[in-house]
């Protein structure tokens, strides 16, 4: 992970901040990254009310205007002119904001490289912005749950490595299945967790056993598995 | 394959034991339509049609209730393309034009009688007619729509516009 932060704090350079201020003690954090004709920029809410409060999200900026992408959609969050304008973050409700200088020399551009990066590697991040699939994550939650059997274990889905690509094509249970049908005996892990990426893999760390499944999980997984259990 | 909103009943009278051959191939073949069914969608279609299925629970139960009717909704999920659609609800384009009949249902006692015959309503991916260079902001709408046999019928496109207007008009002119 850390090679993987570091590499993201290497691809962002920060050009210039703004804070601004909401009626109610919201804060909007803006910070433009080099090169400043790409118009990318870091974004960050707080004391909103949001869900999102704290989430260093990136986006496009141009002309007072940032959006950024939620549930895999374009969402326009900020709208100012002239260091006034509303903020709009989902989930809650818009809101009037003004640049507030004091505030902007408060923050430190690094900090907030470092919290999206941060963000960035958890996941955290990409489940802003995927499309939401209640019904589907549903129902193999269920279906993992009735498959999997083994006492004082638990197993789930890390949602955040499966892109919406993944989601719309592919049936993330049966990826996922051979795992959720491994002996218990083998396990040896309290909690059991299945994501997806480029190679099939199984990981150790503490007491938990993550197992990368592919898109070729459901015919290739079960014997992956059976050598490295 | 189409989708039908409805539920498989069996009449209380008559106790459901797997000892009757008649009750195992009823039971096979209901749940071979299930797994036909399933096997049909892609995720991306399954969701879709979850989503729909939601959407449109509050707006049939209306239209049933104002128009006196029994309503199944039909659509083809196995047509429906995420990418046409991203961004945007596609039950958005069919529930206004089911609540515009339910309106009507509900404002003229006359409509409600006329409307009475209504059995079934369809959102439907294909066979979409198409844009002409001198439509009105509604001639897409409404080239697209029908009220035949019973059926009201939309073939739905994000480019088009005033549905609820729209069906309201093109269940009008069928009744007159």
């Amino acid at each position: 992970m850390l090679p993987m932060l570091l590499l993201t704090l290497a691809a962002l350079e920060p050009a210039s901040l703004k804070v601004f201020k909401g009626t109610e003690g919201q804060r909007v954090d803006v910070l433009a990254v080099k090169p400043v004709a790409e118009g990318r920029a870091l974004i960050r809410v707080r004391a909103s009310g949001s869900p999102f409060d704290g989430l260093v999200l990136e986006g496009k900026s141009k002309d007072g205007r940032v959006a950024v992408t939620y549930r895999g959609s374009e969402w326009t969050v900020l709208n100012t002119t002239d260091g006034r304008g509303r903020a709009f973050f989902p989930e809650v409700k818009e809101f009037t904001v003004k640049f507030d200088e004091e505030a902007t020399g408060q923050v430190d551009p690094a900090a907030l490289i470092a919290d999206h990066a941060k963000q960035k590697a958890s996941g955290e991040l990409a489940m802003f912005a995927k499309k939401a699939y209640p019904h589907l994550t549903r129902k193999y939650e269920a279906k993992a749950s009735a498959a999997f059997t083994c006492p004082g274990s638990t197993f789930r889905f890390d949602w955040a490595s499966f892109t919406d690509d993944d989601m719309d094509n592919l049936d993330a249970y049966a990826l996922c299945e051979p795992l959720a049908k491994a002996k218990c005996a083998r396990l040896k892990a309290s909690k059991v967790v299945c994501r997806m990426g480029p190679a099939f893999a199984v990981t150790r760390a503490d007491d938990t056993l993550t197992f990368t499944t592919t898109a070729k999980g459901a015919a290739d997984g079960a014997s992956f598995l059976a050598g490295k259990l | 394959m189409h989708y039908r909103r409805g539920r498989f009943v069996l009449p209380l009278e008559t106790p459901f034991t797997l000892e009757s051959p008649l009750n195992r191939l009823a039971l096979a073949a209901l749940f071979a339509s299930t797994l036909a069914f399933a096997a049909d969608l892609k995720p991306a279609q399954e969701e879709a049609k979850a989503k729909f299925d939601e959407a449109m629970e509050e707006p049939l139960k209306a239209l049933n209730e104002k128009c006196g009717t029994k309503v199944t909704v039909k659509s083809d999920y196995e047509n429906y393309k995420e990418a046409d659609w991203a961004g945007r609800s596609y039950y958005s384009w069919c529930e206004p034009a089911m609540s515009a009949i339910t309106q009507m249902c509900a404002d003229r006692p006359a409509y409600k009688k006329a409307l009475s015959k209504l059995s079934g309503f369809s959102c439907l991916f294909t066979g979409v007619k198409p844009k002409d260079k001198k439509d009105g902001s509604s001639d897409f709408t409404l080239r697209n729509m029908s009220y035949e046999k019973g059926t009201f019928t939309f073939r739905i496109h994000p480019d088009q516009a005033n549905v609820a207007e729209s069906a309201k008009a093109t269940v009008e002119k069928a009744l007159n």
